[in-house]
């Protein structure tokens, strides 16, 4: 029920977003990752109504909502936000936080709402308090409340962990998934990262200055990268260079390779350019496997080490173990191939 | 922007004095005024420095990075000084050292004939103390907020690097809190150029005395206003200067404090002294000397005129207090509205009028209003009323002067209240449905209202102790407790006039009161953090 289409957003002549395009089915929860810079909340600020289109069409259910000639106010397209500082109003209780945007309903109405809103995000005892009474966890589920009570088309939250504990974002970010869920809202949201975006979303965006590069669900960013930068960005991996040697094989230094997948391919492709996404879960570290490489460092992550290998080549890989089998650097192994199907980019020949 | 014109023009039309000038008037003013207002004036301001440097820094330093006993309380009670006006400590001062106060009596009665007391009325020595005692603590304030919240990380870093705490202090807290100093240096130079009743009790005569005397005595316009013109210049100076100066000044955040250097022996009283002595001078020993003489004197004088100036004063001040507030507020919304790059010069002129001195104002008001006369004048009488001023020397032009001067007092208090409206609340507002208006009225309003009443309190505050403005530009007869003031002090009538004094003053504790308190929070913004 969300299309953007081709849309365009600048700041005095810099362009900040670049013929974005991508659609959203109602009830589904998008976002839009990326590092800093790259847009991504431009973008939020566009579809909310807080920076006019360059360029593009934006449409809501179908009806128009912004496009370079037409600009609906942000008090009529009936989107809630979630900003990244909350934006409570300190002189109002969470309770009235929640009730402010429901000024058309009856005071019972308002109550009844307010009260369902609190059970949903689990804040029953909080309604009397202040903001600054009220814990950074808290304040954020309060904002989230306040959004969803006017019933909003769309929800937009921008970075909306980024003031909390790591050690709750992932938590909280699959209990704000559950909650949206639960209201049947359909959402966007934006952040830098990458455990959150895929904790709670069903379709993520990669965005590189103002270049949406793909939009897919998060398995298939991680596994079917449409590009180099989408590859690097998401996961863990290296890029090797491979030689094509027909249309479903390469070869490369540690052996050969199924084609599954490849990104966009150049018209006049150099057959001997191919770089071959190689992720770490790929390789297995066997003292009896056929190609050769030497530990150069390890990083300890808990439960397993990630290694950095260099092969004969000169290359470096990287390849996870269990931590309870640790190898030392500069310690000789072999790697065995887990999975031969990789993803392949095609480089130009011109 | 329309509230900049409002002070443009007095400002342009004092220094279309100095660019066009009269040589008659010149020549008459460069004979007999200029020579011994320029030396008095460069001699105070000399003074005045050297003297407001030394105590306010010291003291700053003391209370700031030692431990000596007291050192809590003098820490906020040495701003004390800052509810009495410099002209009602002048007159107190003089009177307890004058012929027939209390410490010349007191000597002549116990051991007569052994000392001769300097006549302290002509002594420039009392001046320059005088000043230096009413606006150490500008200097006092900036440098001891810089000493505490700068240099935390630097100092720390220095110790780490070998050098000793008070070593450290003076290479690394000293040099980064010269902004500040230097702030609060122009500042007390802003408002000695400005000061009249005080220079005025001593017969010192300085730039704003002569504005007067001409404007008074003479009914010489022009040469108030070459006079005006040329205090102008050297006002714009400091200006540009303070300006500066506060854009170099780099906020720290400091989260801890590091520990003070205590002092032993006979330094902890030496410091414990030196408070007590400046605390006592500039505020305990005035403060008690005004409380006596009205205990003297109330009986006769509290009366029905008393009670009419004081309500003259509170009416101008209640008027000009809302007039400036609500200036204030347009302007800072006009500032968060409009972002640009011209919006930002206009609230800059617009605000300029604290560093011009209210005799000069007083007359910058004046000429463009006697000139609008001229034509309302005739208007008028063509209407029906009668009267040879229709603008001239009623209470608008008085509020035009007081609300160009305090403009700026009001502005930081409205402005920083604007700013903790914060840009994402004002579109969450938004998305949840409110247009701008009901925006306004359901967010901004209650935020605002706390800075918009400091606002108020502020311009009331300074308006009730001001002289100048209201000396010159009232219509005749009506008197004001700070201009009754003048008048009594010109008589040498000190003890009548420490009843209307100790009202003003009283009143002027409530913004000191405010004062202390805000800044011994720390400076970390106290922001509702997410």
């Amino acid at each position: 029920m969300l299309d953007l289409e081709t849309i365009s957003v600048a700041y005095g002549p810099a362009a900040v977003v670049r013929e974005l395009s991508l659609h959203l089915n109602r009830g589904e929860i998008g976002c839009l990752l990326g590092a800093s810079g790259c847009g991504k909340t431009t973008t939020l600020r566009a579809i909310a109504g807080f920076e006019p289109l360059q360029g593009g069409v934006l449409r809501l259910d179908g009806e128009v909502v912004a496009s370079a000639s037409v600009m609906l106010a942000p008090e009529a397209r009936r989107i809630g936000v979630v900003f990244q500082d909350y934006a409570l109003f300190p002189h109002l209780t969470a309770a009235e936080n929640i009730a402010f945007g429901l000024q058309k309903q009856s005071r019972a109405a308002r109550r009844d709402r307010v009260q369902e809103m609190l059970e949903l995000v689990g804040l029953e005892t909080a309604a009397p308090r202040f903001p600054h009474e009220l814990s950074g966890g808290q304040q954020q589920r309060v904002a989230l409340a306040r959004a969803l009570a006017p019933r909003p088309r769309l929800m937009l939250m921008d970075e909306p962990f980024s003031n909390l504990d790591v050690t709750l974002r992932e938590r909280l970010a699959t209990e704000v998934r559950h909650i949206l869920k639960r209201a049947g809202a359909t959402a966007i949201l934006v952040t830098h990262d990458q455990r959150e975006a895929f904790a709670m979303a069903d379709k993520v965006g990669v965005l590189t200055e103002g270049r949406l590069c793909q939009w897919d669900t998060p398995y298939a960013l991680y596994h079917h990268p449409a590009d180099t930068y989408v590859a690097e960005f998401v996961g863990e991996g290296v890029l090797l260079p491979a030689t094509l040697r027909n249309t479903t094989h390469l070869h490369s230094e540690l052996g050969t390779l199924e084609l599954a997948h490849t990104g966009s391919t150049p018209r006049r492709a150099d057959p001997s350019a191919y770089r071959a996404l190689i992720r770490p879960e790929a390789l297995l570290i066997d003292k009896d496997g056929p190609i050769p490489a030497r530990i150069l460092t390890r990083a300890f992550r808990g439960a397993e080490y990630l290694y950095t290998l260099q092969l004969r080549s000169g290359a470096h890989v990287l390849a996870h173990a269990a931590s309870y089998l640790p190898f030392e650097e500069g310690q000789e192994v072999g790697l065995r191939l887990r999975k031969t199907q990789v993803c392949a980019f095609a480089a130009s020949a011109d | 922007m329309p509230i900049a014109l409002l002070t443009a023009i007095p400002l342009l039309v004092i220094l279309s004095y100095f660019l066009l000038p009269q040589p008659e008037v010149w020549k008459h003013l460069s004979e007999h005024v200029l020579p011994r207002v320029i030396v008095n004036t460069v001699t105070l301001l000399a003074g005045v420095t050297v003297g407001v440097l030394l105590l306010g820094v010291s003291l700053a330093w003391l209370t700031a990075a030692c431990e000596f006993p007291g050192r809590r309380f003098f820490s906020w009670a040495l701003m004390l000084p800052l509810a009495i006006p410099a002209y009602v400590l002048a007159f107190v001062l003089v009177g307890i050292l004058d012929f027939s106060g209390p410490i010349q009596s007191w000597i002549r009665d116990y051991y007569p004939g052994t000392v001769r007391f300097p006549n302290v009325r002509t002594s420039t020595w009392a001046v320059i103390t005088v000043m230096t005692l009413a606006f150490y603590p500008y200097v006092y304030l900036l440098a001891r907020n810089a000493f505490r919240t700068q240099g935390q990380r630097a100092m720390e870093a220095a110790q780490t690097l070998g050098l000793s705490r008070t070593r450290a202090f003076f290479k690394v807290s000293v040099p980064m809190a010269r902004p500040w100093i230097i702030g609060g240096l122009t500042l007390v130079l802003m408002e000695t150029l400005a000061d009249f009743g005080a220079v005025a009790v001593f017969n010192f005569d300085t730039f704003t005395t002569a504005i007067y005397k001409s404007w008074l005595g003479l009914f010489n316009l022009p040469a108030a206003a070459q006079l005006a013109s040329l205090l102008m210049l050297v006002v714009l100076v400091l200006a540009v200067i303070e300006q500066a100066q506060r854009g170099r000044r780099r906020y720290q955040v400091s989260y801890s404090a590091s520990p003070r250097i205590v002092l032993k022996g006979a330094r902890r009283w030496l410091a414990f002294c030196a408070c007590l002595a400046v605390f006592s001078i500039a505020f305990f020993i005035p403060l008690l000397q005004l409380v006596l003489w009205t205990l003297d004197v109330w009986k006769e004088n509290l009366d029905a005129r008393y009670w009419q100036f004081a309500w003259n004063s509170v009416q101008l001040a209640a008027f000009a207090g809302v007039g400036a507030t609500v200036l204030a507020l347009l302007l800072s919304w006009a500032k968060r509205r409009y972002p640009d790059t011209a919006t930002r010069w206009s609230v800059h002129l617009a605000i300029l009028g604290y560093a011009v001195p209210g005799a000069v104002l007083a007359v910058g008001v004046f000429i463009p209003i006697a000139w609008l006369d001229t034509y309302l004048v005739p208007l008028a009488n063509a209407v029906g009323l009668s009267g040879q001023q229709v603008l001239k020397g009623t209470l608008f032009t008085m509020l035009a002067a007081l609300i160009i001067r305090f403009l700026a007092v009001a502005f930081q208090s409205t402005d920083s209240a604007m700013q903790r409206v914060t840009r994402s609340q004002d579109d969450a507002s938004r998305s949840l449905g409110m247009n701008a208006r009901q925006t306004l009225r359901r967010i901004y309003i209650p935020l605002l209202r706390p800075g918009l009443l400091a606002a108020f309190l502020l311009v009331f505050v300074d308006v009730l102790k001001e002289m100048p403005i209201t000396l010159m530009t009232r219509s005749f007869g009506w008197d004001t407790l700070a201009v009754r003031i003048f008048q009594l002090t010109a008589e040498s009538m000190w003890e009548e006039a420490a009843l209307p004094a100790i009202f003003i003053v009283l009143v002027g504790l409530l913004p000191v009161m405010l004062l202390v308190r805000s800044t011994d929070q720390p400076l970390a913004h106290r922001h509702q953090a997410p």
